[in-house]
């Protein structure tokens, strides 16, 4: 078990990369729905 | 027929029909994307020649097909704009143009992450990724231009010519890789011909890619939730004092 948790976090070598690009699109992705979300929250559900 | 459509693209039609669709929209986001997300980072085979660096893909092409489908449809409504003179229309270039620079941006940050351990650099000023800087760079004109520009009407105008006239880089940045010899590869995913990639590799991608587009629709409608309300309370005030 321990032994296929490390070759999924080594990604043949890759992790760094492949980790970072999923990372910032994700993090991309949060706030591009969490600021808008936030807004409404605060100020669209009185209109 | 033109009523036809002014009457279902109205904003309160918009608002009431992208107000049913959107916990739809964002379950199938959800669904999607996790499997998306799940099966191109931990169980499709690793890829004979990339190793599982190619792993990028699932997030990189999404990004970079968003890039270009989201200048498109900015470049749709600023036609709709400027021939028909559709209310929605504006406000679908402006909230379109920050989530567009966004996915502009992270499909050249993760290209680079691709670039760098499989081509051995960074960033190369290749046909296909110069052209996609330069659509990054379109997208940042229109949204400093629009806080300058579309105050009124000629200048909301203006700016959809603007966009329209940007419009020309979007073939450019798609036949990039077969007018010029370029380090990118080629399209993995073509329309009218067998795709060069695997099959097993192939359903994550597109589920990502159909994830993708759902989110762009979500979040654009989230984006325009509050002046689309303002514009309904306007229209109605407007009514009354008839």
């Amino acid at each position: 078990m321990i032994d296929y948790l490390k070759n999924i976090f080594y990604m043949g070598g890759y992790a760094t990369y492949v980790f970072s690009a999923y990372g910032i699109v994700l993090i991309a992705l949060f706030f591009l729905w969490f600021i808008p979300w936030r807004y409404w929250k605060k100020n669209g559900e009185k209109k | 027929m033109w009523a036809l459509i002014h009457h279902f693209i109205s904003p309160q039609k918009y608002f009431r029909l992208a107000t049913s669709l959107l916990p739809w929209f964002t379950a199938l986001f959800i669904l999607l994307f996790s499997y998306g997300l799940i099966d191109g980072l931990f169980i499709v085979p690793a890829d004979y020649l990339q190793g599982d660096g190619f792993r990028i893909i699932y997030v990189h092409a999404p990004c970079a097909f968003l890039s270009l489908f989201i200048y498109s449809m900015m470049a749709l409504a600023a036609f709709v704009h400027i021939v028909w003179r559709i209310k929605l229309a504006p406000l679908v270039v402006q909230h379109s143009a920050t989530i567009g620079a966004t996915f502009t941006f992270l499909s050249l940050v993760t290209g680079s992450l691709w670039g760098k351990p499989m081509w051995g650099t960074w960033w190369i000023w290749d046909a296909r990724l110069t052209s996609q800087l330069i659509l990054f760079f379109l997208y940042l004109a229109i949204i400093f231009l629009q806080s300058s520009l579309a105050q009124n009407a000629n200048g909301k105008r203006a700016l959809s010519i603007f966009v329209l006239v940007g419009f020309v880089d979007i073939p450019i940045i798609h036949y990039s890789v077969y007018w010029w010899n370029t380090l990118h590869q080629g399209a993995s995913l073509k329309l009218f011909s067998p795709s060069s990639i695997d099959s097993s590799m192939i359903y994550p991608l597109l589920a990502m890619i159909v994830a993708f587009l759902l989110y762009y629709a979500i979040i654009l409608f989230l984006h325009m939730r509050p002046e689309i309300l303002t514009m309904m309370a306007t229209a109605e005030v407007g009514k009354e004092r008839k």
